[in-house]
Order: structure tokens, then sequence, then C-alpha cells
């Protein structure tokens, strides 16, 4: 009936860091991330996806990991080339690295996505999730866990 | 699951006699119509003393008659979009010294706080599409707590079918929480039928497509163990059965084939196929056997035993098809008068060489009830809901064929009534039968007391509350 994030799961990894595309400074945007909503223990696991095709195959242009220590975080990206982008994340609460998923596949653990997209029965699409990233400052503020 | 169509007929008749006086009343979008369907108030039931308006209570009968149902299906601008959809609404007629109380609140559930505090229909649902920012993480964002109760421990459970129970306070029905069991199971689903033997162990499944998560707890509600099986079909799956050796899962042809919203829309009807039963040891899920019956739809059983030369037998509540749960109990949302046919009792019988057969009753009647201490073991009476014409509670006896039954009336939407054993007694007949109808007429809930051996008497108590509560589907009885 719900959500099936087993392809999440295997979607968002600090395994699958790819590098941050070349852009000279004055081309390129910062992300600031901010995130709320946490309960403070363990690590958020996000990941930066700049395409359709690296969203569905999990291939991101960076991926962070953010202890936290608070209900509120905030990370900074920089030097992105302007475009289409999307994020995705995990609260990692019990610092396992990895997303649990009850036996049906479904997450134990919160998880968000940029523009506070939702999923119907999986991970948000990348049409939900997808943002405008200009040259300059710009920013996301993701609510994990929902409501 | 399906209320007395006269009485919806009566009430939409009336409604639409509202909506012909003029434009005032026909203008209102979401008036209710049928009292079964209405909101309860937002803050519930205070306790309040019932008055005994019929006989007098039986000495010796103590305790609380628990009853959940959904109890709120609409805000102003939007409402679920189906009966099994609405907030769990959690009632509670106390009985001592020969006087009874009637309490009810509502379950807070994320669900219920979300839509409450933006006063719409959010949370997708069994029936219901849900708005496209529902902020779900898991089925226990969407969890309506709406289906049964049952007393665990010192706990209440507020149960659903896709989640989590609810664990409630018994006496002030306060929600605490979740019962998740262990971390890494959270949302998994729990039915609102588990099964307790005579010993106390619970058995429960949790069904997602074709798998199911087999759940056996100790009388208390520890978690003893959980496996998760393969199911060979998809079919929608809201009862079950146990017997003192086997668990028994039927496997109704109505599959779910395609992830939609609402959940609902993605089952079909395959009156081609048959209705499996999977039979498992209860000390080793892979022994396994299938038994094959006619194409059918059920909701409930009653209760299975097995004979000495090891044949399986069950009573379910059937339907030719699953025209009530895919569309009559959507348009009673929308104020529609269900179509499909009432419910027969029958009995499955599984024979130890494989061969299966259905034994027919002739007797119509839902919401089918057993005496709960025979619990896998051998039985002969079944108290069920007829539903038609005049809301009959009836008993059937399996053994002799014989059926007695009580009609209330045009008035009256009968619900669920459950075996009470009498103080000291120990025989199925030596029981009562304590349920609540909704009284149209008089637009109050009220509880009634019957003698097991002579339903037909009529009731030998009856109460009447100042409040009127929706209809709901399930109850439990704790004895003082």
């Amino acid at each position: 009936m719900f959500l099936r994030t087993a392809l999440l799961a295997s979607a968002i990894g600090l395994s699958a860091i790819a590098g941050t595309p070349a852009a000279r400074a004055d081309e390129t945007g910062s992300l600031r991330i901010e995130l709320s909503g946490l309960a403070p223990q363990g690590n958020i696991m996000l990941q930066v996806f700049n395409s359709e095709a690296g969203y569905g195959s999990g291939q991101g242009v960076t991926a962070r990991r953010v202890v936290v220590d608070a209900a509120t975080e905030s990370v900074q990206i920089e030097g992105l080339a302007p475009g289409q982008y999307a994020v995705r994340l995990f609260h990692d609460v019990d610092g396992n690295g990895e997303l649990n998923t009850n036996p049906f596949g479904i997450p134990t653990e919160p998880f968000a996505f940029s523009n506070n997209a939702r999923g119907r029965f999986g991970p948000a699409s990348w049409e939900q999730a997808a943002f405008t990233l200009n040259a300059g400052d710009n920013v996301q503020a993701i609510a994990v866990g929902g409501q | 699951m399906s209320v007395s169509r006269r009485q919806l007929l009566s009430a939409f008749a009336a409604a639409g006699a509202l909506a012909a006086a003029g434009p005032a009343f026909a203008s209102e979008p979401h008036t209710t119509w049928s009292p079964g369907l209405d909101n309860a108030p937002a803050e519930g039931f205070a306790e309040a003393a019932m008055r005994l308006v019929h006989g007098r209570a039986p000495r010796g009968l103590a305790g609380v008659h628990y009853r959940n149902g959904p109890g709120w299906f609409r805000y102003a601008d939007s409402a679920t979009g189906h009966w099994f959809d609405g907030d769990g609404f959690i009632q509670r007629f106390a009985i001592a010294d020969g006087r009874a109380t009637h309490a009810g609140r509502f379950a807070d559930t994320p669900k219920r706080r979300l839509e409450q505090r933006e006063q719409r229909i959010v949370a997708p649902g069994f029936g219901t599409r849900g708005a496209p920012d529902a902020p779900v993480q898991g089925p226990d964002d969407v969890n309506a707590a709406n289906t049964s109760v049952m007393i665990v421990g010192d706990e209440l459970w507020a149960l659903w079918e896709g989640g989590s129970p609810t664990r409630l306070d018994p006496r002030s029905l306060q929600t605490i929480g979740f019962n998740t069991f262990r971390a890494d199971l959270a949302g998994m689903p729990f039915l609102a039928h588990p099964k307790v033997e005579p010993n106390g162990r619970i058995w429960n499944l949790g069904v997602s497509g074709n798998r199911a998560i087999v759940w056996r707890l100790s009388a208390n509600g520890t978690l003893e163990d959980a496996q998760v099986i393969p199911l060979p079909s998809r079919s929608y799956i809201h009862d079950w059965a146990v017997t003192e050796r086997h668990l028994i899962i039927p496997l109704q042809p109505w599959l779910h084939q395609r992830m939609v919203a609402p959940i609902v829309d993605g089952f079909e009807w395959r009156g081609d196929q048959p209705f499996r039963v999977l039979v498992l040891d209860k000390n080793d899920y892979s022994n396994q056997r299938i038994y094959d019956l006619p194409a059918m739809f059920f909701f409930h059983t009653g209760n299975a035993w097995e004979d000495a030369d090891g044949t399986i037998r069950f009573d379910l509540c059937v339907t030719p098809d699953a025209q009530f749960v895919s569309q009559d109990a959507r348009a009673m949302i929308n104020s529609q008068v269900p179509q499909g046919e009432s419910a027969e009792l029958v009995m499955a019988v599984l024979h130890a060489d494989g061969r299966a057969e259905l034994q027919r009753s002739g007797q119509r009647g839902e919401f089918p009830q057993t005496d709960r201490r025979r619990q896998g073991l051998s039985r002969d009476l079944v108290a069920m809901v007829d539903d038609r014409a005049d809301n009959r509670l009836r008993v059937m006896n399996w053994r002799s064929g014989a059926s007695q039954s009580y009609a209330f009336g045009t008035d009256q939407m009968v619900q669920e009534h459950l075996f009470v054993p009498k103080p000291g007694r120990s025989g199925e007949h030596e029981s009562w039968l304590v349920g609540a109808t909704l009284n149209t007429r008089d637009r109050a809930t009220e509880l009634h007391v019957f003698d097991a051996a002579a339903v037909g008497d009529g009731p030998v108590a009856t109460w009447r509350s100042r409040y009127q509560a929706p209809l709901g589907f399930h109850s439990t009885w704790a004895g003082a």
C-alpha cells in the first residue's frame, strides 16, 4: 500500500559520490540546504543530482554526511553549475550508514526530497524533486520526516 | 461489513426530502445523510450514564464492551472516499452493579492530528485518494486505527490492518502511541483480527501483496516471533482463522493487481479463479497445503477447528463478489444505497485427503461471532447480524441446523454482538450476547444484552445512551 523505497535505499549512499563538475567560480552557484524537524542523533546522508538519469540510477554529482546535533542543521555546497538539480536524503538515526527498512521494504528511518516532494508509492519523482539552481546563492529548506 | 440497506434507503429518502424542501438544504454539499456515517463529536463522548429502557441488568454481568469503527468522514470541503477510511472512534460501554455508562474518544493518530489541524482530508487511504502533499513516510502516517479493539495486558489496542496497533489507556481511552514491537518491524501491517488461543497466546497476520508476516505474541503482547512468508496470490485478506495446530489463510480472488491511489482501485475481481485456502503448520510454516473452493468474497470468519481425522472446518460470511467493498462502501459516503447481496454464512470443510467443500447454511448475516473461549476448538454456535429488512440478531447452531433470531425492527441499525460467558458457566449457550445498535428513530446508541440460549425472546436488558455514535466495525469484551 505504501512507499516502496528499496530503490531509495540503494540510491542514497556515500559510495555513490561522483566528482563535482568543474565550473569557473564566477559561473557557479552555491546550494544551502536547511534541514528541520530532526531528532538530534545520527547523521543525515544526502545526495545531489543534476539529471533525471542520474537521479534514477543513483549517480549523484555530490553527497554529504551531516552529523545531527540539533533539530535543525544546514549544509553548504559550493561550485555547482547552474541547471536543474534534485536532492534526496535520509536520516541515518542509528548511524549504520544505511536506510533501514522493515521486511516489506518500507523505510523505518526518516527520508526527504528537495521541494519537500512526496512520493506516492515510492521515492518522489525527478519532476517533483527537481529545482533550478542559478548562479549565486540558492536555498532549499527541507523538513525531514514529513510533518 | 454491510449496514441495513433499508435503513440507508430510509435515511437517504429523508435526505432527499430535505433537499427537495429548498435550496438552503440542497446547497449544503456535505450534510450527513445516514446517522451511521455522521462525524462523531471531535471531543468525543464524556462518560455518561446510560438509561435502562428495557428489562433489567442480569445478575453477574460486569465488564466493559469496547467498540471501534470509523467515526469521522468529512470536513467542510473534503470527505473520505470510503467507509473504511474514517478515523477510529473507540467507544467504552461499562456495565457494573446493574448500571451502564457510555464514553467515546478518537484514536489520536498522526493522520487525525494532521487532518484536524488542517480541517481537510489529507491522508491517502483504502478508498481515499488523499492530498498530493500528504506527508507520508510510512503506513502509520495514514493509520486510521479504526477497525477493531483488543485488550492486551493492561492496554487496549485499536487495530487497523495496514499498520501498527495503536495503544490506548483502557479507562480513559487516551492514546499512548503505536506498538511497533521491534524497531525493524515499524510500520508492518497487523490485521484487525488477531486470534487468541485459550492459553492467551496471540496469533496474527499482516499482508502486503503476495507476502504476509505471521505474528506470534505472548498473552501480554510481547513479541515471540515474526516471520515473513510468501503467498500464492495477491488476495485481499481482512480476516483468517487458526486451529490448535494450523494457520488458515483464505485467499479470495479479489486481487491487488496495480499500485494506484486509492488502493481499492488497484484490486480486481477474478471470478474465474478459485477461492484458495492456504493451511500452514503452526510449528513449521513451510509445511503447507492448499485447498480450492469456488470463487466468492468474504470479510469475516467465525472460528476454525479440526476433527480427530484431520478435517478442518471454519465458517465465514460470503458474498458472490466484491461489490460491497469496491463500490457500495464508497457510495455510502456519498449517500448512495448499497446494491450488493447480503452475506450468507457458510462452512468451509477441508478434508485430510485434499478435497474441500462448502456447506451452506441458508442464513444471511455478517459480523460473525463465536464463544472466544473456544478459539481453535470445536463449537456449535455463531451469532451474526442480519441487516436485511428488520435488522436481526441471529444465532445459528451448526450441529442442529437450527437458528433463532430477534428482529430489532426498521428503526435500529444492529451491530456486532459478542459472547460474554456467564460467571461459573462453561457452555457456549450459557453466555450472554452483548452488543450495540443505533436507534435511528430516537437518534441514540443503545446497548443490549441477550441470553444466548434464547435470543428469540429479545434483549433481557437495553440501555440507551444520551449519545448517537456512528456505526462501528468490531468489539471486544473485558470482564470485570
